[in-house]
């Protein structure tokens, strides 16, 4: 302590009393700043010491390199702007954001302006904020489109594939996603939309708030709850809430009593890759757990382990074997 | 305001709205976030942003307005809890132990009441004015300084007494 800044014991007690007391300038604190962060580290047990030195860190935070991406494009008429990846892996450069090319599209084909595209490819997931606010965390090989006076009249956002959206509350201004023949109507929600184009069912599933979904037929479906369109009978139906629905992006798997045929599908949805049970009966032997970030390999090991069971895997697919459950 | 004064006047401010935003929300990425919608904010009110005097607190004024809409908002949210590693017996080189005192400063201002938490945020790290704090806060200048002076030493006995303690 002796070194710094030319200042002696007494006249440090007297900043550091009158710091305390709320009655320092800026320049006084300039001093003890420069004090504190040029006296060593061993006299940490100085609390004066430890809270400059957290000054000094705060002080150094400074947003990502993404954030500037996505500050740039505030001018560009406000696009929706990129976020942070989940899958670190995959850079900012795999996300296209069409403006040309598919603009001229669809100024074609809905002679609306110029429609702004998020497209994501295989293994990718990114998330978006909208110009109302909106979140949307974008599941892999998924397309979403949004008008480009987006914000003036209804919000109106085209999806295929999977999405998880956190839409910013506004009454006046209802939020539509269109997945083909479907639409999903809300004011301010949370919900997971999923409608693949290989797959039977377009399904919804309510975090937070109330949707209004379905075709000509509508449906409310209130926080959690679910909703499934079947696409070949074009009819709609609730359901309980599929836990799981955005596990994509919570990385989070929970099973609470779940039918393993329940759950097997959950699987495969998650991992892509199929599962079988050599007995169908196991199909119906129930399984409780949570799992987060876990591994195929450890969520069948947790399996085997409480259905006395075994698994192998053959022919691209995981197959699942043991006693029927319902001897216990 | 046009586009080239906007960059100019405006662009400058994020890293300070990002972190008065990352000390209120406690989370980098909803900073970020809310960041971003400040600056779509001024963007579409740029016209009338001339008329503002001191442009920083007048957009400080706006994070921290945001901020609190969305702490008030989201009753899910939750601080995260453990950034701080609980000390061990190990014998901490310097380096390490800085970093222990920081995350352990880190999470005493998260307890602080949020007025304090701001206040002290304002001042020692962006290094403002108490009037600048009294414009963004809606304080008097007086409660400005007792609030500062509170929360710096609440920060100095709870840091205390856990050195006392380890």
């Amino acid at each position: 302590m002796k070194n710094i800044a030319a200042m002696n014991k007494e006249q440090l007690d007297d900043l550091t009393s009158k710091y305390y007391r709320g009655k320092t300038s800026l320049e006084e604190e300039a001093i003890l700043f420069e004090h504190y962060n040029g006296s060593p580290a061993n006299a940490l047990s100085d609390s004066g010491k430890a809270q400059f030195t957290y000054f000094k860190t705060k002080r150094e935070e400074e947003p990502t390199a993404a954030f500037d991406d996505r500050v740039e494009l505030l001018w560009m008429d406000a696009p929706a702007t990129k976020a942070i990846h989940l899958h670190l892996m995959l850079r900012i450069a795999a996300v296209v954001i069409v403006a040309l090319g598919l603009g001229w599209y669809f100024l074609a084909e809905k002679n609306a302006s110029v429609m702004h595209t998020v497209s994501t490819t295989t293994g990718e997931q990114i998330r978006i904020v909208l110009p109302d606010s909106t979140v949307v965390w974008i599941n892999e090989m998924t397309v979403l489109q949004y008008d480009n006076n987006f914000q003036q009249q209804q919000r109106n956002v085209w999806l295929k594939g999977e999405a998880y959206f956190e839409v910013h509350s506004d009454t006046l201004n209802p939020f539509m996603v269109h997945t083909g023949e479907v639409s999903t109507t809300v004011v301010g929600t949370a919900f997971n939309l999923r409608g693949y184009d290989n797959e039977k069912t377009i399904a919804l599933d309510v975090t937070h708030g109330r949707v209004r979904f379905g075709a000509n037929k509508k449906v409310d479906v209130l926080k959690g709850q679910g909703a499934r369109f079947d696409l070949r009978h074009h009819r709609v139906e609730t359901t309980p809430s599929n836990p799981n629905a955005n596990a994509w992006k919570t990385r989070q798997l929970i099973f609470e009593d779940a039918a393993l045929r329940d759950v097997l599908r959950d699987l495969e949805h998650y991992f892509h890759v199929s599962f079988e049970a050599e007995d169908p009966a196991l199909l119906h032997c129930h399984f409780k757990a949570t799992f987060q970030n876990a591994t195929v390999e450890e969520i069948l090991n947790a399996i085997d382990y409480s259905l006395h069971g075994r698994h192998a895997f053959q022919h691209g697919k995981y197959i699942l074997s043991g006693q029927n459950c319902k001897e216990k | 305001m046009h586009s080239e004064e906007f960059k100019n006047n405006v662009l400058p401010l994020k890293g300070a709205l990002y972190r008065f935003a990352k000390s209120l929300l406690a989370n980098a990425q909803e900073a970020e976030d809310c960041v971003q919608e400040i600056f779509l904010k001024l963007w579409t009110k740029r016209a009338s942003l001339s008329a503002v005097v001191n442009l920083k607190a007048y957009a400080m004024q706006m994070t921290r307005n945001l901020c609190l809409d969305k702490l008030k908002n989201a009753k899910h949210h939750m601080l995260d809890v453990e950034q701080v590693t609980v000390a061990s017996d190990v014998n901490l080189h310097s380096q390490l132990e800085a970093r222990e005192a920081v995350a352990y400063l880190e999470d005493l201002v998260k307890k602080l009441p949020e007025l304090q938490r701001t206040v002290i945020h304002l001042r020692s790290v962006e290094g403002l004015e108490t009037n600048e704090i009294a414009e963004i806060t809606g304080m008097r200048i007086e409660h400005v300084r007792v609030t500062l002076s509170r929360a710096r030493i609440t920060l100095r006995q709870q840091y205390e007494k856990h050195r006392r303690h380890e």
